[in-house]
């Protein structure tokens, strides 16, 4: 065999390059572990995944290291850990993602949970604004029209302001004449 | 040379895994039991690593056996923990 390599027997070549392909997989994995933010949103489910790796390569290096059992064992088991690890975090501290443990994320009310409460002033603005919609429609039906009316019914409603407008004045200067007395 | 390149390997595979404890280790260290659990899960497989290498090294054989309890104790330890937590 070339490079150097012979009397090594190709099942020994595989052992070793998987061995070190694993080595290799477990050395990222940790520095990906190390180096991940802690401030992070949901860090616990991205190291959950970073471990899958892991596994994978510590199936790979129980099957070089010639024990197949092993391997068999924790390819059946790590999925389920992991499953256990995230859906225990969720359930029991994830103030990120769970609306249990966080009441806040509840912007929406997607099934009108709090209908009772909030019924009956939404069905007066609800009304308010039909009747709205309505008055407005009509105007706009009849603006052209009453264009002239409308000119002239505004320019009185401008004079009777003014004129209030003084005799507003007129009273607040009587009655801080009065509160000086 | 038969036994060097295997030999080679193994050792990087237990350099390797001597620093994945010490990860782990950093990640046990976190105050969330969450973060405990998941440090202790690949701590758990890292230490199984160690000692079926060491023992496939040396040939000590009741090494495979304490790998072999650690492994299924352990992970099943770590699902049961996760249950409780979940229920908590």
């Amino acid at each position: 065999m070339a490079f150097g390599l012979e009397g090594i027997s190709l099942i020994t070549i595989i052992q070793s390059v998987l061995l070190v392909i694993s080595a290799l997989l477990i050395i990222i994995a940790a520095i990906g572990i190390l180096r991940m933010d802690n401030d992070m949103p949901n860090v616990v489910y991205a190291r959950i995944h970073i471990l899958g790796m892991v596994d994978v390569a510590g199936i790979i290096a129980f099957i070089a290291l010639g024990q197949p059992l092993f391997a068999l064992i924790y390819l059946f088991l790590a999925p389920l850990l992991a499953h256990a690890l995230a859906n225990g975090y969720y359930h029991g501290e994830d103030d990120y993602n769970n609306p249990v443990l966080n009441p806040d994320l509840l912007i929406e009310d997607p099934y009108n949970l709090n209908k009772d409460s909030d019924s009956d002033s939404e069905s007066d603005d609800s009304s308010e604004n039909i009747s709205n919609l309505e008055e407005t429609s009509n105007l706009e039906e009849n603006s052209d029209s009453e264009e002239a009316s409308d000119l002239e019914e505004a320019s009185d409603l401008k004079e009777e302001n003014n004129e209030s407008a003084e005799s507003g004045e007129e009273n607040l200067k009587d009655g801080e004449g009065d509160d000086n007395d | 040379m038969v036994m060097e390149i295997l030999l080679i390997s193994e050792c990087f595979l237990i350099i390797a895994l001597v620093v994945f404890l010490l990860a782990s280790m950093r990640i046990i260290s976190y105050r969330s039991v969450s973060m405990g659990l998941i440090g202790t899960s690949s701590l758990t497989l890292a230490i199984t690593l160690v000692l079926v290498s060491v023992g496939t090294m040396w040939n000590i054989g009741f090494f495979k056996d304490i790998a072999l309890a650690l492994l299924l104790l352990g992970i099943v330890g770590t699902i049961a923990y996760a249950a409780i937590l979940r229920r908590a």
